[in-house]
């Protein structure tokens, strides 16, 4: 709480706005573009202390929540927030799963051969590699595309709390479920099988913690250095 | 007057209002309900979806500039707008026209 009843205002509204940064940024402004003039015109008509001025303008203003609401972004910017969050996942996954399952091929000889004659047989070296690409030129295509909507200032709408965690719950459940049928529909899969879709899918989900808990640190890193900037120039300029 | 009634209309009443020539958010709020002698008071804050949506659609359209030391965004009507809402108005007043004759009022 800063003391200022319109920054306190500002700060709810930025915090329960899910709209793209850029443009959270343009309401927040607008917001108090708004405030501060409505506030100096009641206070200058009422005869208000400042602080009762800024509450007028505030109740006027209509309540945070309320407003939020109204700047929901649509079900377009929603659907391209979630594809934007989906994208980069699907291309670790699939870049991750494809390389782990080619060491495993490449490694162990018994899987290079159909165990069962009326199987399907196991994807071949030439197919993991496919995936790799695939997986590859997804990430790419995501971080062009990222790149060029940071440029444009679009960014993505923020989804709603709790969103992203129901899709990581979901999503290996939906998976299960699938590989569960599989199982049913070929009874006879061999163990080997099963096991080296299992490990593939727990490798590369290991992988993707490991690389999301660099990413944390490195940011973690990031904050700490700006905050050391700032306390050096806060200095700096006391000094002087 | 319904704030609901009143939102089916709003779109129409902004772009009224900015054809008188651009504003800034708080000059067309102000201007609204003025013009209404108090009948419109909606919640300021729900009205800027409303012009952001306009800006989207090419009814208006928009530049920042700086206002006492804060960033302000100016409203203007576009050509489409203007269009839109000289359609609006005739709408309007074969609307009204109709609900006149039926309640018998006299023009």
């Amino acid at each position: 709480v800063s003391g200022d009843p319109i920054d306190d205002y500002l700060d709810r509204l930025r915090a329960g706005l899910r709209t793209p940064p850029a443009r959270t940024a343009e309401i927040v402004a607008e917001a108090e573009d708004h405030l501060r003039e409505s506030a100096a015109v009641a206070g200058q008509r009422a005869q208000l202390s400042e602080a009762e001025a800024q509450r007028a303008a505030i109740a006027a203003f209509g309540p945070a929540r309320r407003v939020v609401r109204a700047h929901r972004p649509t079900a377009a910017e929603f659907a391209v927030a979630a594809a934007m969050k989906a994208w980069p996942v699907l291309g670790c996954y699939l870049l991750l799963t494809s390389l782990i399952g080619w060491i495993l091929y490449a490694s162990s000889t018994p899987m290079r051969e159909k165990p069962v004659a009326w199987m399907p047989r196991l994807p071949s070296a030439l197919e993991y590699g496919g995936g790799m690409l695939l997986g590859a030129a997804l990430v790419a295509g995501f971080l062009v595309v990222r790149g060029r909507r940071r440029r444009s200032g679009a960014g993505s709408a923020r989804l709603p709390r709790g969103l992203v965690s129901w899709g990581a719950v979901i999503t290996p459940l939906a998976l299960g479920i699938a590989g569960y049928e599989k199982l049913i529909e070929h009874p006879l899969v061999q163990a080997q099988q099963v096991l080296a879709i299992v490990m593939e899918s727990v490798l590369a989900g290991g992988l993707l913690v490991v690389g999301g808990a660099a990413w944390t640190l490195v940011c973690l890193l990031r904050l700490a250095v700006a905050g050391l900037r700032t306390v050096a120039t806060a200095r700096l300029s006391r000094d002087r | 007057m319904s704030k609901e009634r009143l939102k089916g209309h709003l779109d129409m009443l902004l772009l009224s209002v900015l054809a008188a020539g651009p504003a800034h958010g708080y000059a067309v709020i102000t201007a609204l309900r003025a013009r209404s002698e108090g009948e419109f008071d909606l919640p300021e804050g729900t009205v800027y979806p409303a012009l952001h949506r306009l800006e989207g659609a090419g009814l208006l359209s928009s530049s920042w500039s700086d206002a006492d030391g804060r960033r302000r965004r100016v409203y203007a009507l576009t050509g489409k707008g203007a269009t839109a809402l000289a359609d609006q108005r005739t709408a309007w007043a074969r609307f009204a026209g109709g609900i006149g004759a039926v309640l018998g009022w006299q023009a």
